[in-house]
C-alpha cells in the first residue's frame, strides 16, 4: 500500500509571530543568544551569533530542554509545582530560561553586567506574547513523499547499508 | 523533520554501547552532525543523556534525528521521564540473558507508565525491540522473549551490540516505524 508520508511545519504567519517576538527580546535585552525551543529540544526559533554552526544550538536546546525538565522533576520532589524560571550565572555569562506554556522554553543569554532583573521582565513581556501566538499555533503540510513500504525500507537500507 | 529517537531498557542492557556504535558508523558515512554529547559518571554510567545528531535525505526529505538513551539504572528514573518528553520513537533494548529477564519486564511496565503520562499508548508507539547480547550462554530463545517482551508485535532484530550486529538495522528500523506509523497521511495512530 502506497503512503503519503507528510512533513509539518509550523503556519506560516504564526512562525512570522514568534521571529518577530524573539527579535524584539533579543534587542531589547542586549542578548548575545535567544532560543525558543520545545521541551523536547527542537528549535523553534534562534536570534544571535554566539554558536558557530547549526548542531551547536541542536545540542544546547536538547541540554536546555533536559536541565529544565530535570528542574521541574526536582520541583515536584519537593513540592515547587510553580517552578518558572531557571538561572545560571558564570564568570562572564549568565543565562535565564523561563517556561512558555504549554511546552515551550525560552532561553537567554547575557554578558555579564547585564541587569538580570531588566532581562526577567522582558522575557516575562515575551513570554505573554508568545503565549498568545502559542494559543494558535498550528502545523501545515509542507511536503509529502508518496511510497510503500518496502520502497521506504529499501531506501534506507541503500542510504544506512545496513 | 526533526525526529526524536530515544534508547531505552534496563541498566546495562546495551542502549549506550548501541548509540555510541551507531554514531561511530554513521560518521564514517558522513550522516551525523558535529560530535557525540555524554554525560556520565567516572565509571561509565549514563548519568543523564548521550545523544547526537543525524542527518539523512530520503527522496528530497531531510530528516534530522535526535538519538538519545536513556539512563538505566532506577535511582535516575526521573531524568528518564525528562528525557522521553516529546519522543518520536523508541528502541527498547532488552538483555537476552535469562538472570535479567524480571528487569526487562520492569522497565517495559515503567515506560508504558511515562508515556501514558504523556498522553501516549506504548502498545500504538512506533517501537523497535533489539534482542541484545545474544552472544550470552544464556541467552533467552527469542521465541520466549517475543512473547514476553513484544507484546505489540513490532519489528524485533537479535543483536551483539558491542561487536556492531544488529546496530544498524535496529535504526533504519526505527526511522522506517516513525515515518510509517507517525507521519503517514494514513498512519496506524
Amino acid at each position: 500500500m502506497e503512503l503519503d508520508i507528510v512533513q509539518y511545519e509550523i503556519d506560516r504567519e504564526i512562525k512570522e509571530g514568534i521571529d518577530r517576538i524573539i527579535s524584539n527580546l533579543f534587542n531589547k535585552s542586549s542578548a548575545e543568544l535567544v532560543l525558543l525551543t520545545d521541551d523536547a529540544g527542537r528549535i523553534v526559533c534562534l536570534c544571535g551569533d554566539k554558536l558557530s554552526n547549526d548542531y551547536a544550538a541542536e545540542f544546547l536546546a536538547s541540554i536546555i530542554s533536559g536541565v529544565f525538565g530535570a528542574a521541574l522533576e526536582m520541583g515536584k520532589i519537593l513540592s515547587m509545582e510553580d517552578l518558572d524560571i531557571l538561572q545560571y550565572e558564570s564568570k562572564n555569562m549568565d543565562v535565564v530560561i523561563k517556561f512558555i506554556p504549554p511546552r515551550f522554553l525560552l532561553g537567554v543569554l547575557v554578558r555579564k553586567g547585564t541587569s538580570l532583573g531588566t532581562v526577567r521582565l522582558f522575557l516575562r513581556e515575551a513570554s505573554e506574547e508568545l503565549s498568545s501566538q502559542m494559543e494558535n499555533l498550528k502545523f501545515v503540510p509542507v511536503k509529502t513523499i508518496k511510497m510503500d513500504v518496502k520502497t521506504l525500507e529499501e531506501k534506507l537500507n541503500k542510504l544506512l547499508g545496513s | 523533520m526533526k525526529l526524536k529517537l530515544v534508547y531505552f531498557g534496563s541498566s546495562l542492557a546495551g542502549k549506550s554501547t548501541n548509540v555510541k556504535t551507531l554514531y561511530k558508523i554513521l560518521k564514517e558515512k558522513n550522516l551525523v552532525k558535529g560530535d557525540m554529547v555524554v554525560m556520565e559518571t567516572e565509571e561509565q554510567r549514563t548519568l543523564f543523556m548521550e545523544f547526537f545528531i543525524s542527518s539523512i535525505n530520503i527522496e528530497g526529505f531531510e530528516l534530522e534525528l535526535k538519538i538519545l538513551t536513556t539512563p538505566g539504572q532506577f535511582r535516575l528514573h526521573p531524568l528518564r521521564k525528562v528525557i522521553m518528553k516529546g519522543v518520536d520513537g523508541l528502541v527498547f533494548v532488552v538483555d537476552s540473558s535469562k538472570e535479567r529477564e524480571k528487569i526487562n519486564f520492569l522497565v517495559m511496565r515503567e515506560t508504558a507508565a511515562v508515556l501514558k503520562e504523556m498522553g501516549e499508548d506504548l502498545m500504538r508507539f512506533p517501537v523497535v525491540v533489539q534482542y541484545n547480547k545474544r552472544d550470552l550462554p544464556d541467552a533467552m530463545d527469542i521465541e520466549d522473549m517475543q512473547v514476553r517482551f513484544n507484546p505489540w508485535a513490532t519489528d524485533y532484530v537479535p543483536a551483539v551490540a558491542v561487536e556492531g550486529v544488529g546496530v544498524l538495522e535496529t535504526f533504519e528500523k526505527a526511522i522506517k516505524n516513525i515515518l510509517v506509523r507517525k507521519y503517514a497521511r494514513s498512519a496506524l495512530i
